[in-house]
């Protein structure tokens, strides 16, 4: 029960508070778009006049325009006269001072052409003349060194020959030599074995057993029988 | 050597009749259990004639009773053995030699070696005259061919030629 009073008592209070806020909210938002409704018109007012200001503005402007244009139109083709004039006058100028200094110019190459042309003439010839004189000296050389080289050749290829005439001689020799051996000894040979068949036939039979007991007592001297 | 077998080596002259011997004292051992022929059949047959009168006889001489097989084949082993041991001087002549021949080279060795030995004669004509011996190991070479060959080297019969 006690605890019943209490809600009351706080709810009470806080009731009547939401219910005053409730209303002062309703009545000021009320006043707000009132209010809001009529900026919105003067806004619309003035939007519209600013049209109707900034289409003549810009009639104007494009008025203006052309007329610049224009004058830029004409301004432009003057200076291109004015450009063409002054160089024109300035390349005839010109011309005229080239013309003049190629003149002078070329006075001065000619004449040091001319000057160059002497100095490499003397040049050439003191050359030619160096060049014939070193020539002669070296034709001579060339010449003695040519001499000395064939002399020198012809002592060589002599020499070469008579090396090979001998080293050729020497072999024919050595072939020859040992050729006669060989026939030498074949003929050796031949005899030897005529000899021995002679020989052998020749010996009688008594004579054959001689020369075994004549071995026989030989191999003895040598003790070949010795135990 | 035993002194048994001196009598049957006498035979023994040259290599070729120790072979023979060998072969037929062989082929009579081999025999002696042949109980089908007697003895002295098996000898007739195998051995030479000489050789079975010399076994004979030194059988004889050695009371060894040859149809004993045991005591006869006893013998025939010694005598093979003995045959076997005998040394052998090889002689390389130039001619073919004749029996004469033989018992004359051997009456050399039994004049100048005392001890028995056997004779090997091979023939090679090629040594012209003389022999080449070998001997236990030992070489020496006495023949014609030698001769003229160590003349040829020196040259001597080549002047000898040219002189002719």
């Amino acid at each position: 029960m006690f605890q019943n009073v209490d809600v009351l008592t706080i709810l009470l209070p806080v009731g009547l508070t939401l219910f005053g806020l409730i209303f002062l909210y309703s009545f000021f938002l009320g006043k707000f778009i009132e209010r809001d409704s009529d900026a919105r018109k003067k806004g619309e007012a003035i939007i519209a006049s600013a049209n109707v200001k900034a289409a003549e503005m810009l009639a104007i402007a494009a008025e203006k325009s052309k007329e610049i244009i224009a004058k830029t139109e004409i301004l432009r083709a003057d200076f291109e006269e004015s450009l063409k004039k002054d160089f024109g006058e300035s390349i005839a100028k010109s011309v005229g001072g080239l013309e003049s200094k190629s003149h002078e110019l070329s006075g001065s190459y000619d004449q040091l052409f001319l000057e160059v042309k002497d100095e490499v003439i003397k040049l050439m010839h003191e050359t030619l003349k160096k060049i014939e004189e070193t020539g002669n000296i070296g034709l001579m050389e060339f010449k003695s060194s040519l001499k000395e080289q064939q002399q020198s050749s012809v002592f060589y290829i002599q020499k070469r020959l008579n090396q090979e005439f001998e080293n050729a001689h020497l072999e024919i020799k050595t072939y020859k030599d040992e050729q006669l051996r060989k026939v030498e000894e074949s003929i050796d040979r031949i005899v030897l074995r005529l000899s021995e068949d002679i020989i052998g036939r020749a010996i009688s039979l008594e004579n054959h057993e001689r020369l075994v007991l004549e071995a026989l007592n030989k191999a003895k001297e040598e003790g070949i029988f010795a135990v | 050597m035993a002194e048994q077998y001196l009598d049957i080596i006498d035979l023994i002259q040259t290599k070729s009749q120790a072979d023979t011997y060998l072969s037929e004292i062989e082929l009579l051992r081999n025999s002696l259990y042949n109980v089908k022929d007697t003895v002295d059949e098996k000898m007739g047959k195998y051995l030479s004639q000489s050789l079975k009168e010399r076994i004979l006889s030194q059988c004889g001489k050695d009371g060894i009773n040859s149809k004993n097989d045991k005591e006869f084949g006893h013998f025939l082993d010694g005598l093979k053995t003995t045959i076997q041991g005998l040394k052998k001087v090889t002689l390389h002549i130039a001619f073919e030699p004749k029996s004469d021949t033989i018992k004359t080279i051997f009456s050399w060795f039994s004049v100048n070696h005392k001890e028995r030995l056997i004779i090997d004669v091979l023939v090679d004509k090629d040594l012209v005259g003389g022999a080449i011996i070998d001997f236990e190991g030992k070489h020496k070479e006495v023949t014609l061919k030698h001769a003229l060959e160590e003349k040829f080297k020196k040259g001597e019969i080549k002047s000898l030629l040219k002189e002719i």
